[in-house]
């Protein structure tokens, strides 16, 4: 539907084309994602929006592969660098996961493995996926502990010694271990104050530049997506309802329910128009 | 409780501290540990709030500063270790005496942050309103209580006919907190601390329940505590705002004042990292400011400074 309007971008990192994603039960399937399109381009932030049950997290997890039954991919194709994701077999997807896609999910604490050491953490994805030595695999876990702002000291730390920012600045630190090309992102800042949340997402900002990965960014508020994402994708049950740069979407949103969304959002200072606005509606 | 109503209508002007107040409250937790020399976190130092009916607080900060310590000690769950907690003229300190602790519970209620594990998933609506009725010996004949129990739903916008018989997973996030504020009603709530109540709703549902919240205040004259991380949404809410920091009250005062001329660098701080519409991150990821705003933020300091009337700011030093 939108495939247009990104043709004049040399190649797309992702393309998902006409994707349908159903949840098979007794009683009857339940369409969660119901004919998405869209592209990633590469070193851009794509944003995904909606409230829940909107399918975005879908998306994310048939993306990823990680989709578990009875959620059932359809129709549709996914791509990744001309590369067809829905055809790869097991082994192929272990070989691929982390080294292309790799994904930062919303709860950090459930996200790393409460008994084991960081350093541990590391290890697992590097001895999954390389063949690195030891002393190898420690040079490289300190690099990116330092790359997202955590002393390499703390590696032999377990992660309830880390606050709930570090915690999620490790977990894109492990997302980051093996330099994929695009890097999922499921609400990765929705447990965490305002504060914390935009210093991540300006430092995953600086790593984009310096390492140049493509993000799929997913989350319900829109106002933060307007201002990390390059272009943003609106969802309401299923469908991709609006797409556009993020500049149109927060200064002129074309679909009733964008602008619907908007509403809902107390803006901090607001315009007379706008207080009074909100003031009926409060 | 209805006398006390009646008290509370034939003197309308309850000054400053005279309905519901902390005075220099501070806790500390303990960690001990076997090994090492115990070490002490001190969640508050030395807060003073105070509430008045049919008005709205918003304390708000970064998680860790205190703000839910704030509330569980004002709701009687913790007992602070320094300080007072005043309803109406009464010194009320958790666990001392029965009485008051009876008082306490049913006059401060809670709601909190997940609307999911604050109901008994085993039991019905009507069941987590009637407990509460009943252990507050509020109990009425069985008819009467069936229309207390409908007249509870309605006031939180539910049908009560549909509602009474569900159980907590039937009904959406947004219903399930409407339910938490509907129980902290059925005791004869005067004040309501409301903790995070819209930070687990769809940004679409959050709006309702804060509509809710403000018209039970304005209806129902309630004194509201909102505890919030999300700044913005004070202004439509409370009439006063507290920002707190590392357990100290570091700006207080009128909400529009707060926002408008945030005075003390951690309000500052904090407001520049509410997500605004069209205004693109700056990609330098400096963290250095951050830190160095909290570092000075979480001194002590016992100069505080007026800026405007009812507008107090912290004295802090970068």
């Amino acid at each position: 539907m939108n495939g247009q309007m990104t043709d004049s971008f040399p190649r797309p990192i992702l393309s998902v084309r006409d994707l349908c994603v159903d949840y098979v039960t007794d009683a009857a399937d339940f369409r969660a994602v119901d004919h998405v399109s869209f592209d990633i381009q590469p070193g851009e932030i794509f944003g995904l929006a909606g409230e829940s049950g909107c399918g975005k997290s879908t998306i994310a997890y048939a993306v990823t592969r990680l989709h578990q039954p009875p959620a059932l991919i359809s129709k549709g194709s996914i791509h990744l660098e001309g590369q067809d994701i829905l055809a790869l077999d097991e082994k192929a997807l272990c070989q691929w996961r982390w080294r292309e896609v790799s994904m930062v999910f919303q709860n950090a604490m459930t996200a790393l493995n409460p008994v084991i050491t960081v350093a541990e953490q590391f290890r697992d994805v590097f001895r999954a996926h390389t063949n690195m030595r030891r002393a190898e695999i420690k040079e490289r876990s300190c690099h990116l502990m330092d790359l997202v702002g955590i002393p390499p000291e703390r590696l032999n730390d377990f992660p309830h010694q880390f606050s709930g920012g570090m915690r999620q600045r490790i977990a894109i630190a492990i997302a980051l271990a093996l330099e994929p090309k695009l890097i999922v992102m499921d609400e990765p800042t929705t447990a965490l104050d305002v504060v914390v949340q935009q210093e991540i997402l300006s430092e995953v900002m600086r790593l984009r530049e310096q390492l140049g990965f493509s993000v799929l960014f997913i989350t319900h508020d829109l106002t933060l997506m307007s201002q990390f994402c390059e272009r943003i994708g609106v969802m309401l049950q299923g469908r991709l309802v609006e797409l556009n740069t993020a500049h149109a979407i927060s200064t002129a949103p074309e679909h009733d329910y964008t602008a619907s969304l908007w509403r809902s959002i107390p803006p901090l200072r607001p315009s007379l128009e706008r207080q009074k606005e909100m003031e009926v509606l409060l | 409780m209805t006398g006390m109503a009646d008290e509370h209508m034939s003197k309308p002007d309850f000054g400053q501290d005279g309905f519901f107040a902390v005075q220099g409250l501070s806790k500390t937790f303990t960690k001990k540990s076997w090994f090492q020399p115990a070490s002490h976190i001190h969640a508050l130092r030395n807060v003073s709030l105070a509430l008045s009916p049919g008005r709205a607080m918003a304390l708000v900060g970064e998680s860790g500063s205190g703000k839910s310590t704030c509330a569980k000690v004002m709701a009687g769950i913790y007992g602070p270790s320094e300080g007072r907690v005043v309803y109406r003229g009464r010194n009320l300190i958790a666990g001392k005496r029965r009485a008051d602790r009876k008082v306490l519970s049913s006059a401060i209620q809670m709601v909190f942050q997940d609307p999911f594990a604050a109901l008994n998933p085993a039991h019905t609506i009507e069941h987590h309103l009637k407990r509460p009725i009943r252990l507050h010996g509020l109990e009425q004949s069985g008819l009467d209580q069936k229309d207390r129990i409908s007249e509870l739903l309605e006031l939180v916008q539910l049908d009560p006919e549909i509602t009474r018989r569900k159980y907590p997973h039937e009904l959406s996030g947004g219903q399930r907190q409407r339910i938490n504020i509907a129980r902290a009603l059925a005791v004869g709530a005067e004040v309501i601390i409301a903790d995070e109540p819209t930070s687990m709703l769809d940004v679409s549902i959050r709006l309702d329940i804060l509509k809710l919240l403000k018209q039970l205040k304005e209806e129902k004259n309630i004194a509201l505590l909102y505890i919030t991380h999300d700044i913005a949404t004070a202004r439509y809410v409370a009439e006063e705002t507290a920002v707190i920091y590392a357990g100290q009250l570091v700006e207080w005062g009128p909400t529009a004042a707060v926002i408008d001329d945030p005075q003390h660098p951690y309000t500052q701080l904090l407001l520049a990292a509410v997500p605004q519409a069209g205004v693109p991150f700056n990609q330098s990821g400096d963290r250095s400011n951050g830190d160095r705003v909290r570092a000075a933020a979480a001194l002590d300091n016992d100069r505080i400074i007026e800026i405007s009337p009812g507008h107090f700011v912290r004295d802090c030093r970068i």
